[in-house]
């Protein structure tokens, strides 16, 4: 691994030539840590997107009979009636959601962190929290609470003369995914706006711009890599999201790329063939996406951490600080009261009614101990635990070495081994679980995973890695090189300096990427479905198990209980981290 | 120079050739298959001891969560020795999980309860073992099963079901049928379950293929919203909208409105559209004497009586009470499609209720 490193103004004295200097640099913890990254990365990308590819090829894949090499699995699939329709569909779809979630999560994230609006904190948390409702509650929830005849909202869209919003729509389904999805926008844009130094800004507004032209001309421009990278993770997620479409979309009859994946999973044997060539499709998608994105941002990065002390100042916003905090309770109503509230009524009624009071009369906590008295619910909670913090873990310490190489090294094929962290963004995690179920059963390998929670979190860390590496990559790329260099001339080794020195520079970054894949890893459904076990099910499936049972009020009361353990984890990693930060900057 | 280049070249390629390496190195340690040959003279006691030894068995089912752990609790009040894993999985999850790990010769599943279209993919697919199970009883009047396959769980109907408070408010026709839900009046207002094949294909052998196609495409054509469960049907109607469901699950409906009688009712169509629930051994189980037991006592009137009291299912056992609203085959006449669907016939069926009700194309 050594040798793939051209030098960099740390690497420029060359290694005596000897073999004992050799081995020595080989053994570097730098190149250790790198190269076990490295492969780690291209092992996890590559084992899905080859199963995909494979399944594409193949004439019968996964099915009882012989299968064969074929290419006839392209032109059947995309000469499917309605194929161009679905086209059209998931890309307005995905381009609708993406551009909404910009505009809130940055905006929001720009008033938490660059202004003086009122209750920050709680801002803060309330943008977070839509992220902690799994997507199955909260798709449920809107399709209750918008349901065009009977929804709550549509009654008072009703009272008011208001034409009714029909939810099983494709407004209906961007809505919903928006409010879904806006907490990855928040927490990209929290990490670019908390790593961007403000003397810019101040020079702007110093120089006599105005402070409109100063948040588009500087603001905005500063945080163009982070909002580009953002709105395209969250296209590819809105692309291969599978809630949505399953539950608003298709009795909706809006049919998007998923759904066809699903479709195409009913028959039997199911058509791996139609599954693999639209994951394939959408992986061409998302990596024309990437590469455009990377051509637009190319250069223009801006390394904004210095060596000298700086913080994100603070715009005083006057009296537009309370328009500020409006939009921020606006959206802590709509995103996280209106659906907790109506997973909470679901859960203390022994069956759906409407929001009435006399459906109260009705009123039980029989939910929730149902709920207790189903052991394989609670072990779902403990198993869920402990795979999302395993996974989150995982995740962000690999992405943290991964980003070092891609932005801090000019080792040859940096740009690949980045290329192929992102790789398992653009393969529905539907299509995810089946490659990594089939690579796992068929492939010969020393280690047996199959049936234990291991799988699960080999999954999760493949479809959170690129999300991770969104996060931690702009705030590693806001570190000037002279803070290293200064270390490494101090005497400092490197995992001296990646510890003392990027970590806590990182800590927002690296906090996002651990909270994110967290929570995904917690509630993702559509690859866990096809991975888990007797032994090793997890507290989504059994949301989504229940759902399809019609066992609605306590799916309801589960995942309020979800919400709350989920919660008090995020609390628990913010306190933690708060901790460590403060020991760093000792 | 040239050489650093090459290395700098090869070195990565090196690294993801280890990848792939460490994936395909190791040994074979995928299969734990064992014998599941248990001779068919062996008496209840040793079948039972036997059992006993092996000490759990695993079983894949498409019952409810809530219903697996009642189940199981009343199978180890007679088999207290033997611990059942069970894993609730969908219908259609059933067939590609088992088929599946037993591609990767990892055989874990020791019985699978499901419904018959897909338990007879399974058959199709070589994935069971027949059994004869003592306790059979014979089957419904009309239906065929094939040889060692017969153990049955319990019998399900499709029936209309709607909310009457709803229907009220809206002063919609009350559902006389499933031909009612092709009034304009209906026109967006009522589910159906696009890969409700079991159904279709009792409506065929109800109608007739033409008529039943016919039917379909106008239920199609009049904006149905499309479920994804029967079950999920009764909570949608429950809720109040959609007010009807074409395709719910008698027994469930027949339970709900127990509960909340003001939200759902239902309504038995006759002929009665009708299918099954069958429950088999999975080719090399693991816990082979266990699995028998099992099937042995799941088709037993204590096992029925267990079954239908927890879930409200309908057993053909004749020694079982069933729900009076559900199954009375003096007042509806049950119509079954056929349980042994070859896949065929079952792609195209799915296929052909898809475009009629324009769901994405299958």
């Amino acid at each position: 691994m050594a040798a793939l490193d051209t030098p960099t103004r740390q690497d420029s004295a060359p290694p005596p030539r000897t073999d004992g200097g050799r081995w020595r640099r080989l053994l570097n913890g730098r190149y250790l840590a790198m190269t076990i990254s490295a492969i780690v990365v291209a092992y996890l990308a590559l084992v899905p997107v080859c199963t995909m590819l494979y399944a594409s090829l193949q004439s019968n894949f996964l099915g009882v009979g012989p299968s064969s090499w074929t290419l006839g699995n392209f032109p059947k699939t995309f000469t499917t009636p309605g194929f161009g329709t679905l086209v059209a569909n998931s890309f307005v779809y995905a381009a609708a959601t993406s551009v909404i979630c910009i505009a809130v999560g940055f905006g929001l994230a720009w008033l938490v962190v660059r202004t003086n609006t009122p209750c920050k904190s709680f801002a803060q948390a309330a943008a977070l929290v839509p992220m902690i409702i799994p997507g199955v509650l909260n798709t449920i929830a809107w399709s209750l609470l918008l349901s065009p005849g009977q929804g709550p909202l549509n009654h008072v869209l009703r009272a008011v003369g208001l034409p009714v919003f029909n939810v099983y729509s494709l407004p209906g389904m961007v809505l919903v995914q928006s409010m879904h999805v806006v907490p990855v926008a928040f927490l990209m844009g929290t990490a670019a706006f908390s790593a961007m130094d403000s003397s810019l800004e101040e020079a702007a507004l110093a120089s006599g711009a105005s402070p409109v032209r100063t948040f588009f001309a500087v603001t905005v421009r500063m945080a163009r890599p982070a909002i580009l990278s953002a709105a395209l993770l969250m296209f590819i997620q809105t692309i291969s999201n599978f809630e949505v479409p399953q539950l608003i979309g298709v009795p909706g009859h809006v049919y998007v790329f998923v759904s066809q994946i699903y479709a195409a999973l009913q028959q039997f044997p199911a058509d791996y063939g139609e599954v693999g060539v639209i994951g394939v499709f959408v992986l061409v998608i998302a990596a024309v996406g990437l590469y455009l994105s990377r051509r637009v941002v190319k250069g223009r990065g801006i390394q904004t951490i210095t060596g000298k002390a700086f913080r994100a100042q603070v715009q005083d916003l006057g009296k537009w600080r309370w328009l500020g905090f409006a939009c921020v309770v606006l959206f802590f109503v709509v995103a996280i009261v209106l659906p907790l509230a109506m997973l909470l009524w679901s859960s203390v009624l022994p069956g759906y009614e409407s929001p009435s009071l006399h459906a109260l009369h009705d009123f039980t906590m029989s939910n929730y101990s149902d709920i207790f008295r189903q052991p394989s619910l609670v072990k779902s909670l403990k198993n869920s635990l402990i795979i999302s913090v395993s996974a989150g873990l995982v995740v962000t310490l690999l992405c943290a070495v991964v980003s070092y190489i891609t932005v801090k090294t000019k080792v040859v094929g940096r740009g690949l081994l980045d290329g192929l962290a992102t790789v398992p963004i653009a393969v529905p995690s539907v299509v995810m679980g089946v490659g990594i179920l089939y690579f796992y059963l068929v492939a010969p390998l020393p280690v047996h995973l199959y049936g234990t929670l291991a799988i699960l979190i080999v999954a999760f860390v493949t479809i959170t890695m690129p999300y991770a590496m969104r996060y931690i990559v702009p705030g590693m790329a806001a570190i000037k090189d002279e803070l290293e260099e200064a270390a490494t001339s101090s005497g400092a080794s490197w995992l001296q300096s990646f510890w003392r020195i990027f970590v806590p520079l990182m800590m927002p970054s690296l906090l996002a990427a651990f909270l994110y894949s967290m929570i995904v890893s917690f509630r993702e459904i559509s690859a866990a479905i096809f991975l888990y076990s007797s032994g090793s099910e997890v507290v989504s499936v059994q949301i989504y198990d229940l759902y399809r049972n019609g066992t609605y009020p306590v799916l309801a009361a589960l995942g309020i209980l979800m919400v709350i353990v989920l919660v008090i984890l995020v609390v628990l990693v913010q306190l933690a981290s708060r901790a460590v930060g403060i020991k760093q900057r000792r | 120079m040239r050489a650093r280049t090459v290395r700098r070249i090869l070195v990565p390629l090196s690294a993801l050739g280890l990848a792939v390496s460490v994936a395909a190195c190791g040994s074979s340690s995928a299969s734990n298959s064992t014998s599941s040959a248990i001779p068919s003279s062996t008496s209840t006691a040793d079948l039972a001891a036997n059992a006993n030894s092996e000490g759990q068995l695993n079983w894949y089912t498409t019952f409810a969560s809530s219903d697996v752990q009642p189940i199981i609790a009343a199978f180890n009040k007679a088999y207290p020795k033997i611990k059942v894993n069970a894993l609730r999985l969908s219908a259609s999850q059933i067939p590609p999980k088992i088929i599946t790990e037993q591609r990767g010769h990892q055989f874990t599943a020791d019985i699978v309860s499901g419904d018959s279209p897909q338990i007879a993919q399974l058959i199709q697919a070589n994935a069971l073992q027949p059994y004869t199970s003592p306790n059979e009883t014979p089957l419904p009047q009309g239906l065929s099963l094939q040889a060692g396959f017969q153990t049955v769980v319990y019998a399900v109907t499709t029936v209309v079901a709607w909310n009457p408070t709803v229907v009220k408010q809206q002063g919609l026709p009350v559902p006389t049928g499933i031909q009612t839900f092709t009034n304009p009046a209906w026109k967006g207002k009522f589910s159906i379950d696009p890969s409700a094949v079991n159904w279709y294909d009792s409506l065929i052998k109800i109608m007739g293929h033409q008529k039943a196609l016919a039917l379909v495409q106008k239920l199609g054509d009049n904006d149905p919203v499309l479920v994804e469960s029967h079950t999920e049907a009764l909570t949608d109607v429950q809720a109040g909208e959609p007010v009807g469901a074409v395709t719910a699950y008698g027994y469930k409906a027949s339970s709900m409105e127990k509960k909340t009688p003001a939200e759902v009712t239902f309504l038995n169509p006759n002929p009665l559209p009708s299918s099954l629930n069958l429950i088999d051994i999975v080719a090399h189980a693991p816990h082979p004497a266990a699995a028998r037991v099992f099937v042995n006592w799941m088709v037993s009137q204590a096992g029925q009586t267990a079954v239908i009291d927890q879930t409200n299912h309908t057993s053909i056992r004749s020694d079982v009470t069933n729900d009076p609203k559900v199954w009375d085959p003096a007042k509806w006449t049950p119509t079954w499609g056929n349980p042994m669907l070859p896949s065929s016939t079952y792609n195209s069926e799915l296929s052909e209720l898809g475009q009629a009700l324009h769901a994405p194309q299958q």
